[in-house]
């Protein structure tokens, strides 16, 4: 009974707030409601039937406390999680019946081109498959069926190494934010939300990984334009300084982290804090404080892309012709007004290009630079999602907390992917292509 | 274009030569600038080496000369097996490099040269994958390679997961559909089947593109840590990256850091050297998988 309750309540929820967008986008009321009604519905069926209702049942609980302008308000993660699925699935439904519509409508309008497909080898219906098996087959074992699985281990309790699992609705997911549940407290202030997260695990975590991110792509992407546009000036020996600059790329994040482990040692031994202490510096705690900590990673991890960077923005700035340039400088324009006004205009989508693989490098692939440099600590500072996943399914043998853990990176994934194709898709080029 | 850059080279306005003066810029502080960054770039790795012929007691000491343990440290690495790592990592990254390199000449045929139902949904099926990172599906991935397929400490564990490769299938394709389709055509006119096409036509056609996926492929083989790091235990099928820890000489309190600095410098050597190599062919696989 609560369950037909809730899903009726989803689908009018659904319909409300559809319309109400579609409305104020100037489209239709009528067909607003009902996208939302049956979004909202098919969200609600398709997360609440595998996880069998089991937000619902009062004994599914993990409590977390939240103050409120002073007032404290006990919440249900469990429970709170579970909606916030329900709307981002449902979310998800309305894009995807918005769009079959949209091509359902647009088919009519357009002849269906017909394939000719020049140059296609003909009498041959068996081989194409075969060509493709050991990809598709490949694929779907090996990347796709772990994803799926990563779906289901989220929602179970799941030891490493035991085939057995149990359900347990959706405890993975909320133990991450109700994690040493009485310390951590929320603050939502009237201009915003502020948490404390000290001591929430999980969003330090998140933290560290955005820190991370940020700070690399702004040192690798600053450094590396600046010596892209000494390498790329027309000099003797140009091509050597370009290799002399960028081979670092080829490096292991194993060999960058063991390296970067003796340049910063700890404790007065390593090279820079004695190069320091030879001009009477007091050594500088790299590895052992926590934001020292951080800046070693991003240094480190900084310095081992730089030359892919470099590599790339001198054939960007290559790109860009030298007419433009003269027509500038003719026109009155110095050094860094020719910069800001022609060369980064020019070498914007390149820039995006770099910008984006750099994101996905600093998020997904920092694992051998942390575990060899700083191993996570000192208490966590520089674990991030990646290694934190490891941490938990690995050595704490917590196999469902883990899953649940991917499923969260998963979505930074796809929000990652749709950012890209958002900015890509607008960009500016100027033909620098 | 031709007439006009002609017509520049014989008769220079002087306002546009005071401007080309003025942008060439080889000036004595950019030379400076550039050795600085390829100090601050050769910096970490140079240390590494210098560190690699000394004890713990010269490094600590911040010798900037070579020391004298060099042979003690090679002696070191050589004992814990360092030519076993080494060849280990060769094998597994030229079996996974080889792989992803045939299965993807196959895939990116099989989607360009041929007709069949459902293809641009194929083609989605692997476009797809190029969004998931393996980080992403490590645990399941995990649990399935070892306890489901019992594959844990082996190989094939190494290999298998990692052939199939959409970045390889998608380069390819967009490969092949740069070629004019007259040539397949001529092909069959001349009754040769899709295989003969293959070895014949397109392989000596694609040497570019080939050679910048094997550059990527196996300098990301070569590099990879986390996966053999969990999957293999067995220190005799283990590969270096994994390996590199474990040249400590065992005998010192603490870490004795020579012998993982010379084994650090010996694995980089082999990418590093490919990618020098082959800047060129490198760039251009990127190139190509950005265009379209």
């Amino acid at each position: 009974m609560p369950a037909f309750l809730f899903t009726c309540l989803a689908s009018a929820l659904g319909a409300l707030v559809v319309g109400a967008v579609l409305k104020r986008r100037g489209r239709g009321l009528r067909g607003g409601l009902a996208l939302g009604a049956v979004a909202g519905l098919l969200g609600s069926l398709a997360t609440m039937i595998p996880l069998q209702y089991c937000v619902l049942d009062p004994e599914n609980h993990m409590f977390f406390e939240l103050s409120v302008l002073g007032q404290t308000i006990t919440v249900n993660a469990v429970a709170l999680i579970g909606f916030l699925l329900v709307i981002v699935v449902a979310w998800a439904f309305v894009l995807a019946i918005d769009r079959l519509r949209h091509h359902w409508l647009a088919r009519g309008a357009t002849v269906w081109k017909a394939d000719t497909a020049p140059g296609t080898f003909i009498g041959y219906d068996f081989s194409p498959w075969i060509f493709l098996a050991p990809t598709l087959v490949g694929l779907a074992v090996f990347t796709y069926y772990p994803a799926a699985q990563n779906f289901f281990l989220g929602t179970q309790l799941a030891r490493r190494g035991v085939a057995n699992t149990a359900f347990n609705c959706l405890d993975n997911f909320a133990s991450l934010i109700t994690s040493r549940l009485q310390d951590a407290h929320y603050y939502i202030l009237s201009d915003g939300f502020i948490w404390h997260a000290e001591n929430a695990r999980y969003l330090a975590v998140f933290g560290n990984s955005v820190f991370f991110s940020v700070f690399i792509v702004l040192v690798a992407n600053v450094l590396g334009l600046a010596i892209a546009l000494l390498a790329s000036q027309k000099i003797r020996g140009a091509s050597v300084y370009r290799t002399l600059i960028i081979w670092p790329y080829a490096i292991s994040g194993v060999v960058v982290g063991i390296v970067f482990a003796i340049l910063l040692g700890g404790g007065g031994s390593g090279f820079l804090n004695q190069f320091l202490q030879l001009f009477g510096a007091e050594p500088a705690p790299f590895l052992s404080d926590a934001w020292w900590a951080r800046a070693s990673v991003v240094a480190a991890a900084a310095w081992n892309k730089l030359g892919f960077n470099v590599l790339i923005y001198i054939a960007a700035l290559q790109a860009v012709p030298m007419e433009l340039m003269e027509a500038a400088s003719i026109d009155g324009a110095n050094a860094w007004k020719r910069f800001l006004n022609v060369t980064i205009p020019m070498i914007s989508p390149y820039i995006f290009f770099v910008v984006f693989l750099n994101l996905n490098y600093s998020f997904f692939d920092l694992y051998a630079v942390i575990d060899n440099l700083t191993e996570g600590g000192p208490v966590n500072a520089t674990t991030n999602l990646v290694v934190d996943i490891i941490r938990v399914g690995v050595e704490s043998r917590d196999i469902g907390k883990a899953a649940a853990q991917s499923i969260v990176l998963f979505m930074v994934v796809v929000g990652l992917t749709y950012m890209q194709f958002r900015v890509m898709g607008r960009r500016v080029t100027y033909g620098a292509d | 274009m031709t007439a006009l850059s002609r017509r520049r080279a014989v008769d220079h306005p002087p306002l546009l030569r005071i401007v080309r003066d003025q942008l060439s810029a080889n000036r004595w502080y950019i030379h400076i600038l550039l050795w600085i960054a390829v100090i601050f770039m050769g910096f970490p790795l140079f240390y590494a080496a210098l560190v690699s012929t000394q004890n713990n007691a010269q490094m600590f000491r911040l010798q900037m000369i070579p020391g004298n343990s060099f042979s003690f440290n090679l002696q070191t690495v050589l004992d814990r097996n360092i030519a076993r790592l080494m060849f280990n990592t060769f094998a597994v990254a030229t079996m996974v490099t080889l792989g992803k390199v045939v299965l993807s000449i196959f895939s990116g045929m099989a989607l360009v040269y041929f007709r069949f139902p459902g293809k641009s949904l194929v083609f989605g099926f692997i476009l797809a994958a190029l969004m998931v990172p393996g980080e992403v599906t490590i645990i399941a991935l995990f649990r399935l390679v070892a306890l489901e397929l019992g594959w844990g400490n082996t190989w094939t564990a190494l290999v298998v997961p990692a052939v199939a490769s959409p970045t390889g299938v998608f380069l390819f394709r967009q490969h092949f559909a740069s070629i004019t389709p007259e040539l397949s055509e001529a092909a069959q006119l001349d009754g040769a089947g899709p295989l003969q096409f293959l070895l014949r036509v397109l392989l000596p056609l694609s040497r570019n593109t080939v050679t910048a996926l094997v550059v990527i492929m196996f300098i990301g083989a070569w590099n990879s840590y986390l996966w053999p790091l969990l999957i293999v235990t067995n220190p005799d099928l283990q590969v270096i990256q994994v390996g590199l820890s474990t040249l400590d000489d065992g005998v010192e309190i603490g870490r004795t850091w020579g012998p993982i600095m010379l084994g650090a410098v010996i694995a980089s050597i082999p990418p590093i050297a490919i990618f020098v190599l082959m800047q060129k062919q490198f760039l251009q696989g990127f190139a190509l998988t950005r265009h379209k």
